[in-house]
């Protein structure tokens, strides 16, 4: 790297047209950084603006004011990427424009319904809509002609993603405003919606207000990728699906209960046999989220997976989430069914062993994403045998509890390896050992959550600054020996991290915060930390201290923090106006996830719920009672849904 | 009369610095300007064409880019060609420090080379992305021509852009 001798090559050698034309390859944030190099790029800049064809700010939540001198009337506009936390309905004059084909707006509570409708008028030709958290705040509302406006305007939608509440609607209307949706959508997403809803949309059904004998045209025929996350995901819910949808090629359900299925509206043996009646289906995923509510798919077992398995060889990825009855056999099917399998997820098997990993190696199968999340029973054999597949991309075992240093050398020769999440496991420092010799040089992103029995000799054993590393993400969240020193040992190896976790560490403390603002990632430069990202949430030594060494000029990078709400309010409030595009997280909320990779919201609970869960198969509580569903039925109707904001109710049939 | 010259012609170029390469007729069609040099004199002898404003290293370089994308695409078999073609780009911009890659746009805008044009663009966009203003400065050989009032007033304009901005590496 030329670093200091760098000959600068006067401005005029390179004529301003092909300047202009680099410039117009980077995106907004980069552009607005070198208009303030010099004049002859400020007025490229502005120039830009005109025809810049991508516009994307998804970092920060601008305001009104920052957004009026970037969006110049711009006939090229194409793709607008917003995080519009800031925004309301006075700002749809300013964002939707005719020429746009990609439109993705996040955090839009402050949105009405109207946002849909005016989309619906103004953005004829958009290919791929992405709306999030529509009128979530109070007093916003949608009203079904928005999404009639919505869905009769945009003739050429291919994508949409409503990531917002749609189980408000009045179910008689929902059918016939879909119905209006445009002939090329392929794929569609939507926040959340009642299986009821749903079932009923895909139903081919005679409408009461047309003749008798009409039938309804099939609604949403050109589907090939669906994803809900609804009440219940239930047979008849499934089965609708697997008929009605012919290209279907891609299907993600999740469902979040909040009292116990009952046997009508629970997923059972019969409904996975309906799955992939058109035999297109290459991706499948059903996954019972933990959030409200320890549940699982009860009434599937071994027998409901082999009738699945025969109808889908094809398969390509797998995804399970909450079926906790069903045992090896109906793993090793899968794995042996379907051998184009490349990504496979399984969440709260609790009866999976390592048996089913037995004769992996005699299959033809190439994994390249496997996740075992609470899979208690799987020991370090299990990923002995499971690192034949040397493609192996993404390796997630959290909570996996038996596996311990046995396993890692086995994992440290998976040389393609990207991610590995080791949340909870057994492993030592001992056992880290065996990572630094392999993969630590091509891993990008490592989870060691919970591994109680590491200290701070796993950090010194893995980063001592010998190689060249690609790691970009640490969560060392949850560790109760890691101390200030570790942080320091991991400061001075100089690992190019952009996110680093260390929740609940009852140990660290000011030092680490000073140890990481000073952390420079190259030699010459001055307080180069490279974290974008970093959650001190809950840790012991953390004072008012650390606040001085968390302003600017420090961290430069940072865009998230994770601090302890009880903290002096002021001094928080101070480092939010030192730096008003900080995001900054006291409530212990994890920060910057995918929010489908949280899928039972397990982090935000105890692990000590997993203990009741043991207890509970100990003592044989399988059957599910008549009885006991009556009971549940009986208790109270109007749960408030605490954690969205939003309102739920449960009608008592 | 002008008949198309045939494949196994070959066409000699000469650099600024006075060196000659010999390549085949299809490489040197890839160059628009010897292309449209050729379209217009199409009883052009064999006499070597001079490009002052080449230097033979970079010569050499876009001679090798174009003959490897001429292979590729003769190829025809598209997933992988894709593949390996993404691979030889980044393998070249990684390859070249900032100033070299500077000097290798120069040649590929003046010879009209689009593709390789495009590709270094990218490059060079890739490397400035995210960088501090300094280092954008310093990269294209930036005066500050601003008064400390402008500068000030334009800084707190953009103050949002480079909240987040990578410390300087090379």
């Amino acid at each position: 790297m030329a670093s200091g001798s760098v000959e600068s090559l006067a401005l005029d050698q390179l004529p301003t047209a092909l300047l202009a034309t680099i410039m117009t390859k980077l995106d907004i944030s980069s552009i607005c950084s070198m208009a303030v190099t010099c004049r002859t790029f400020n007025s490229c800049a502005s120039h830009i603006l005109s025809f810049l064809p991508n516009f994307h700010i998804l970092e920060i939540s601008p305001s009104m004011g920052l957004m009026k001198p970037l969006l110049p009337p711009n006939p090229y506009l194409k793709s607008l990427k917003l995080d519009c936390g800031q925004l309301n309905d006075s700002s749809v004059e300013l964002l939707l424009r005719p020429s746009l084909q990609e439109l993705c707006l996040h955090n839009c509570s402050d949105f009405s319904g109207k946002l849909l409708s005016e989309i619906g008028s103004r953005c004829k030709d958009i290919r791929s809509l992405y709306l999030g958290s529509v009128a979530e705040k109070r007093g916003r509302a949608i009203l079904i002609s928005d999404l009639e406006e919505l869905l009769g305007g945009c003739t050429q939608l291919e994508e949409l993603y409503l990531m917002f509440d749609l189980s408000l609607f009045l179910r008689h209307n929902f059918a016939r405003v879909w119905a209006l949706a445009s002939e090329k959508l392929t794929s569609l997403e939507i926040g959340y919606i009642s299986s009821v809803m749903v079932t009923e949309l895909l139903s081919p059904n005679v409408g009461p207000h047309l003749y008798p004998n009409q039938i309804q045209p099939s609604i949403l025929p050109g589907i090939q990728k669906l994803l809900l996350a609804v009440d219940y995901i239930t047979d008849t819910m499934v089965s609708t699906i697997s008929k009605g949808l012919a290209l279907l090629t891609h299907l993600e359900l999740r469902d979040a209960p909040l009292i116990e299925p009952r046997v009508t509206f629970d997923l059972t043996n019969s409904g996975l046999q309906q799955i992939n009646q058109h035999g297109r289906l290459k991706h499948l995923s059903l996954i019972r989220s933990q959030e409200f509510l320890s549940t699982y798919f009860k009434r599937v077992n071994d027998l409901g997976i082999l009738l699945m398995a025969d109808n889908c060889a094809n398969m390509e990825s797998i995804c399970l989430g909450g079926f906790c009855r069903v045992t090896d056999t109906g793993f090793k099917t899968l794995l042996h069914s379907c051998s184009s399998l490349y990504k496979l997820k399984v969440c709260h098997g609790s009866q999976l062993t390592d048996l089913v990993f037995h004769d992996i190696a005699a299959t033809s199968l190439s994994l390249t994403h496997v996740s075992f999340r609470w899979c208690n029973l799987l020991t370090n054999h299990a990923i002995r045998s499971l690192v034949c597949n040397t493609g192996l991309k993404v390796l997630d075992l959290r909570g996996c509890k038996n596996l311990g240093d046995e396993a890692l050398p086995a994992i440290s020769s998976l040389r393609e390896l990207k991610m590995l999440q080791l949340d909870n496991s057994d492993i030592t420092d001992a056992g880290m050992a065996y990572l630094r010799h392999g993969i630590i040089s091509s891993l990008i992103s490592l989870s060691v959550r919970g591994c109680k029995k590491l200290t701070d000799k796993c950090i010194s054993v893995l980063f001592d600054g010998s190689s060249k590393l690609e790691l970009q993400e640490l969560d060392l969240s949850n560790l109760p020996n890691l101390s200030d020193n570790g942080v320091l040992a991991l400061a001075k190896s100089q690992v190019p991290i952009s996110e680093l976790r260390l929740r609940q560490c009852p140990l660290i403390g000011d030092t680490s915060v000073m140890a990481l603002a000073s952390m420079r990632v190259d030699d010459d430069r001055g307080h180069g930390s490279s974290l974008r990202l970093l959650d001190l949430y809950n840790c012991g030594g953390i004072t008012q201290l650390s606040f001085r060494w968390l302003k600017k000029p420090y961290f430069p990078r940072l865009r998230w923090l994770g601090v302890m709400g009880s903290l002096n309010r002021d001094i928080v409030d101070a480092l939010a106006r030192n730096r008003p595009y900080l995001h900054v997280a006291c409530n212990g909320e994890e920060l910057g996830t995918d929010p489908w990779n949280n899928i039972d919201g397990s982090y935000m609970h105890d692990y000590e719920e997993l203990d009741e869960l043991e207890q509970w198969l100990q003592e044989g509580e399988w059957e599910s009672d008549d009885e006991e569903m009556e009971a549940a039925e009986e208790a109270e109707d109007v749960i408030p849904w605490i954690l969205l904001g939003t309102s739920v109710f449960i009608i008592a049939f | 009369m002008s008949t198309a010259p045939a494949n196994t012609n070959k066409i000699t170029l000469r650099t600024a610095d006075n060196q000659e390469f010999e390549v085949d007729e299809a490489v040197a069609m890839e160059f628009g300007t010897v292309k449209t040099f050729f379209d217009e004199n199409p009883d052009a002898s064999d006499e070597p064409i001079p490009l002052p404003n080449v230097s033979s290293k970079c010569l050499s370089t876009i001679i090798e880019y174009c003959k490897f994308h001429l292979a590729l695409r003769a190829r025809d078999d598209s997933s992988s060609v894709e593949d390996e073609a993404k691979v030889y780009d980044e393998e070249l911009i990684k390859a070249h420090d900032n100033e070299s890659l500077v000097e290798l746009i120069l040649a590929a805008n003046y010879l009209n080379i689009m593709d390789m044009l495009d590709m270094l663009n990218e490059g060079v966009a890739a490397r400035i992305k995210n960088k501090s203003v300094e280092y954008v400065r310093k990269f294209f050989g930036i005066e500050n021509d601003y008064t400390p009032e402008e500068e000030a007033e334009i800084r707190a304009q953009y103050e949002w852009a480079f909240e987040g901005v990578d410390p300087d590496e090379d």
